[in-house]
């Protein structure tokens, strides 16, 4: 399969192009097309599991691979897409992404809306949330770098 | 494995009953009858449930309402066979119940577009857009293996509508918690979009309501089939549910069959693979709906007159909303939506082939099919379909014609393929992501593990002997040789907005 959307909407939302054969660029994509699928955004029907790195699709790194020697198109998004897409651009570029490293981040931001979405009750709270991401991930261990990314995923998905 | 501790205890106490056209009576609980008197609930007797199928099929007039009922009836048969306790089949009949809480009016038709966000195309070259995205769909032609399963639904699939209504909706919620506790409230919405990730969730139950065996597509199936005259639905049922049982994967639990059940199985995919290629995809409703796909997609991304996605999210469904606009997205809404689009003021600044559009709906007047234009293809070999699609003389002018539109459909007879052909593909997978170091290997069989579990929950899987495998694996089972067969249409319409 391929899906001609992926390139573009990398550039957008990172301000670089993506590189398949760069580690930190394939996990930047699976977690920027994990949380824009959550937020509405028609980028494909990827079905994401947990993974070392948290969620992660197969179908969409296959995806990537078809996609990795063609150029970026200009694509149309529509108002409700394209309102999505800026969203999320600002949590990815936030001064807390310069911190944690973007890989990190990226990583950060998508794990925690899986955990609390899909894996712990909904009455989890913060706290529950935050320390299953440390006990899962332990690499992610700064603790107000780790809050700061559950209140930009609290005020995305409200 | 794990803990599920869900529901009450107490036995289920039918306080009344409705007759049903499918089932015979369909028996409720108190619990049950609260929900039914809701407005969110009665609203789905407003919901068509083969959207435009009716102008075709005329008896198709059954609605969400009861094949809601009919779910719930069909879920409990399912939960009794498999040996549920009595607190988890409470929560089962609620989940079948309220399945469908969220769907759109004309069901999947005004779905379409809020999942898909389909292409915006300008007035000129309305028809050369439509047929450059259908060439480029054929040229691009490809029959994937699947790799993902049990995915959970998107934010605008109707099923996750639902979970949105059903925690945001208090007297829904209060009925759910005092007839089931309050963990309920996560179970029954992961029942309804798919997920059996949570750790509170018994992913059996998920499989009840989303699988391949699920208690939706074994009701719609008898349903439609009786409402629209069509025999190709029907199967043996009480043969296939009398072979349900409750197998265990690598500590989950999965649905599974005997395989005195394979037949019945067989026969239920089968037919289910006729009633899209005979009723679904029928020529006349694939035009119809298209036509009202248009619609919708025009007017949800422009929030005029229906909803965008995000209005419909946030404000409609809200947990402040009073759901009093909600409560009116129904069927009539549709058609009264493109009425007033024919009476706008500012008709003029309306594209001209969603006036046209408007105008046929309203005026039952499908678009003309060209005739002969239809190629039919069943097959499992990709290049085949590719060349007899590429070789037609729809395809031949479809870029040339501005008059004209092409529609493309396929369908799959199942999603899953025999586990050799599956691990080979998850194979290749894992080598594009060129693993770092050795601890990425070891995830790497931890995944795929993962993966083959999830296959087995969303396929038909077959328990003989303590071992599980799908139909597709099984060799009393014709979906040994029939996983891969496609059903491959595409057909030319009449569609003029040059005058």
């Amino acid at each position: 399969m391929s899906n001609r959307y992926l390139l573009p909407l990398y550039k957008k939302l990172f301000n670089d192009d993506f590189n398949y054969h760069d580690f930190d660029k394939r996990l930047q994509m699976q977690k920027a097309i994990y949380l824009l699928q959550e937020e509405g955004v028609p980028v494909g029907e990827y079905g994401f599991i947990w993974y070392k790195h948290g969620p992660y699709s197969q179908s969409l790194l296959d995806d990537m691979f078809v996609e990795k020697s063609n150029s970026s198109i200009d694509i149309q998004l529509s108002r409700d897409s394209e309102l999505s897409v800026s969203k999320l651009k600002d949590a990815f570029q936030s001064q807390e992404a310069d911190s944690y490293g973007m890989r990190n981040w990226t990583e950060c931001l998508a794990s925690i809306h899986y955990l609390k979405t899909y894996v712990l009750s909904s009455k989890a709270g913060k706290e529950e949330v935050l320390n299953e991401l440390q006990e899962r991930k332990p690499h992610l261990n700064q603790d107000d770098l780790n809050e700061k990314a559950f209140d930009y995923i609290d005020e995305l998905f409200r | 494995m794990g803990e599920f501790v869900v529901g009450d205890a107490k036995d289920i106490e039918f306080t009344g009953k409705i007759l049903d056209n499918v089932h015979g009576y369909i028996y409720y609980t108190k619990a049950e009858s609260d929900i039914m008197n809701t407005l969110l609930f009665k609203r789905l007797q407003s919901i068509k449930q083969l959207s435009l199928a009716n102008w075709i099929f005329p008896g198709s007039e059954h609605t969400r309402f009861i094949h809601s009922l009919g779910v719930m009836h069909i879920s409990d048969r399912m939960a009794k066979q498999i040996k549920l306790t009595e607190g988890e089949r409470k929560i089962v009949r609620l989940a079948g119940l309220l399945h469908d809480i969220g769907h759109y009016p004309l069901s999947h038709v005004c779905e379409f577009p809020y999942k898909k966000g389909l292409e915006t195309f300008s007035d000129e070259k309305f028809c050369s857009q439509v047929n450059e995205k259908a060439k480029e769909s054929i040229d691009c032609f490809h029959l994937p293996i699947e790799v993902e399963f049990m995915k959970t639904s998107k934010q605008g699939h109707h099923e996750s509508v639902g979970a949105l209504i059903i925690r945001n909706e208090p007297t829904i919620q209060k009925i759910i918690m005092e007839e089931c506790g309050e963990e309920a409230i996560d179970i029954i919405c992961d029942m309804i979009t798919g997920n059996v990730t949570r750790n509170t969730t018994d992913p059996i139950l998920v499989q009840i309501l989303h699988s391949e065996l699920d208690a939706d597509g074994i009701d719609y199936m008898l349903r439609d089939a009786k409402f629209s005259g069509t025999s190709f639905g029907s199967f043996e049922l009480d043969l296939l549910i009398s072979c349900m049982t409750k197998s265990e994967y690598k500590g989950s639990n999965v649905l599974s069959i005997t395989p005195e059940g394979i037949s019945a199985a067989d026969q239920y995919i089968i037919n289910k693979f006729f009633s899209y290629s005979q009723v679904v995809y029928d020529k006349r409703i694939s035009a119809v709906e298209w036509m009202a796909e248009r619609v919708v997609d025009w007017m949800q991304k422009n929030d005029s007159y229906f909803p965008s996605k995000s209005e419909l999210l946030k404000n409609w469904i809200s947990i402040d909303s009073d759901f009093s606009k909600y409560l009116k997205f129904n069927d009539n809404y549709f058609w009264t939506s493109i009425k007033d689009i024919i009476d706008s003021p500012v008709k003029k600044l309306i594209p001209k082939y969603i006036i046209e559009l408007c105008t046929r709906l309203l005026n039952h007047d499908e678009l003309i099919y060209i005739e002969d234009s239809e190629i039919r293809i069943i097959s499992s070999d990709e290049s085949q379909i590719k060349k007899i699609l590429q070789d037609s003389m729809i395809y031949k002018e479809i870029i040339q014609n501005k008059d004209q539109i092409v529609i493309h459909s396929v369908r799959s007879m199942t999603k899953t393929v025999p586990v050799q052909l599956y691990e080979k593909s998850l194979e290749k997978c894992s080598k594009q992501n060129e693993p770092d170091d050795a601890e990425d290997k070891e995830y790497i069989d931890i995944f795929k593990e993962e993966r083959l579990k999830q296959r087995l929950m969303e396929g038909i899987c077959v328990c003989d002997d303590g071992d599980l495998h799908l139909l597709c694996d099984d060799n009393r089972s014709l979906m040994q040789h029939l996983y891969s067969v496609n059903i491959v249409l595409m057909r030319a319409f009449k569609f003029d907005i040059s005058t």
